[in-house]
């Protein structure tokens, strides 16, 4: 008779931490987490920000959101060009980012909480250095050239570590130099 | 006829290799007199003290998954992390403890027992809740501001240290203060943060002549 009403009462017990478990996992659903989103189709074409003999300096201007229903802290971003060697090897290439509304010039994410709905804009700039001394004949034959932008965000849940990735095009690039 | 004032003091970003009380005297040194009281941002006295964590360093329970869950989002503890950082500290345990009083104490009408009885979760500051690049750490409350306001007083030769915490939501309380001090009435001092929380870079303010100004007004 006992054991039946120890089973009994350990049914009972595991049946109100379930509900209390289901309880709280439709509450997190229903509360929900950032969605910090880079709308690179969004982003402005790239410009020529400054251009010397042997050096030119690209610009564009991206914006994100939080379209999430929490809090999104961006701890950190930072761009990744990738252009190998094998590829293009007619010029060294730079590239940093920096939130354009408060302009930094070192390369540092500065962690910020974006409420919901709310946003910036990233200006990405990328640094061309010509190999031979001449930027405009080492640019010739330039390939497209994917730009990953990393960030981690961090909300109601666990970091995540994320990429997005914008290309700059042979032809945007040629269509710049010459404005 | 001397009146208040408050003197923000510019220092160079100061980091768990500083010592809080040689850095006071070094930038502040020349400004402090014996009528006034200095005061130094308990963030910064945490990181001084090497208080703070990265969380990526952290190992999150369930806990606080659980409880971050509950918290307004202003508040650090909103943040798993924030949440993990204060428990590290505190005790997971302590903390559920703490909360589901601080539950039961609302149903009550009774608001702020949570972190009444969890106090390292009402002094952490989440990560941006500090300056670079301190803005992706998490940063405890100073260890033994009492003391450390003690410090200041007998290295500075001021009439008086304290803590304290201060933010732009005109919201000011002193954590610790040297002896002879009333902490209500400095907190109403700096209500308008003359710390500053951003990148203004001015740790500590002097507050000029107190003590002529406090004894006249007795």
């Amino acid at each position: 008779m006992y054991i039946y009403t120890l089973i009994d009462t350990l049914v009972w017990i595991a049946c109100i931490i379930a509900i209390i478990y289901i309880a709280y996992r439709i509450f997190a659903w229903r509360q929900g987490n950032e969605e910090i989103v880079i709308m690179v189709k969004r982003r402005t074409p790239f410009v020529v920000e400054d251009i010397s003999f042997d050096q030119v300096v690209l610009s564009t201007d991206i914006p994100f959101v939080n379209r999430g229903k929490q809090y999104g802290t961006i701890m950190d971003m930072f761009p990744r060009h990738l252009l190998p060697q094998e590829q293009f090897d007619n010029v060294r290439i730079q590239s940093w980012l920096t939130d354009a509304k408060a302009e930094r010039h070192d390369g540092y994410w500065e962690a910020l909480v974006y409420k919901q709905r709310q946003g910036s804009t990233i200006r990405l700039r990328i640094v061309m250095t010509a190999n031979s001394g001449n930027i405009r004949k080492d640019l010739v034959g330039f390939p497209d050239m994917p730009i990953d932008i990393y960030h981690q965000v961090v909300g109601r849940e666990a970091y995540r570590i994320s990429k997005t990735r914008i290309t700059l095009t042979a032809e945007e690039l040629e269509v710049a130099m010459r404005k | 006829m001397a009146e208040l004032e408050l003197l923000p003091i510019p220092t160079r970003i100061l980091t768990n290799k500083d010592d809080i009380v040689e850095a006071i005297v070094e930038f502040a040194g020349p400004y402090i007199g014996p009528e006034d009281i200095v005061c130094v941002a308990e963030s910064v006295v945490a990181i001084t003290q090497g208080e703070f964590t990265r969380p990526e360093d952290l190992k999150v329970s369930w806990q606080a998954k659980f409880l971050n869950r509950f918290i307004h989002p202003d508040g650090s503890m909103a943040s798993v992390y924030g949440m993990q950082a204060a428990m590290d500290k505190e005790g997971e345990w302590k903390m559920m403890f703490a909360f589901f009083c601080g539950a039961v104490a609302k149903v009550f009408k009774k608001s702020g027992v949570f972190y009444q009885m969890a106090r390292t979760a009402s002094l952490t500051d989440d990560v941006t809740g500090t300056m670079p690049p301190f803005d992706k750490c998490i940063v405890y409350g100073p260890k033994q501001p009492h003391a450390v306001a003690d410090a200041i007083m007998k290295a500075t030769g001021a009439y008086g240290a304290c803590v304290a915490d201060v933010n732009d939501l005109k919201r000011a309380a002193i954590l610790g203060h040297s002896r002879g001090l009333k902490p209500q009435q400095i907190a109403q001092i700096l209500i308008d943060n003359p710390f500053g929380n951003d990148s203004q870079m001015t740790p500590i303010v002097v507050i000029k002549n107190y003590a002529s100004v406090s004894k006249r007004r007795v």
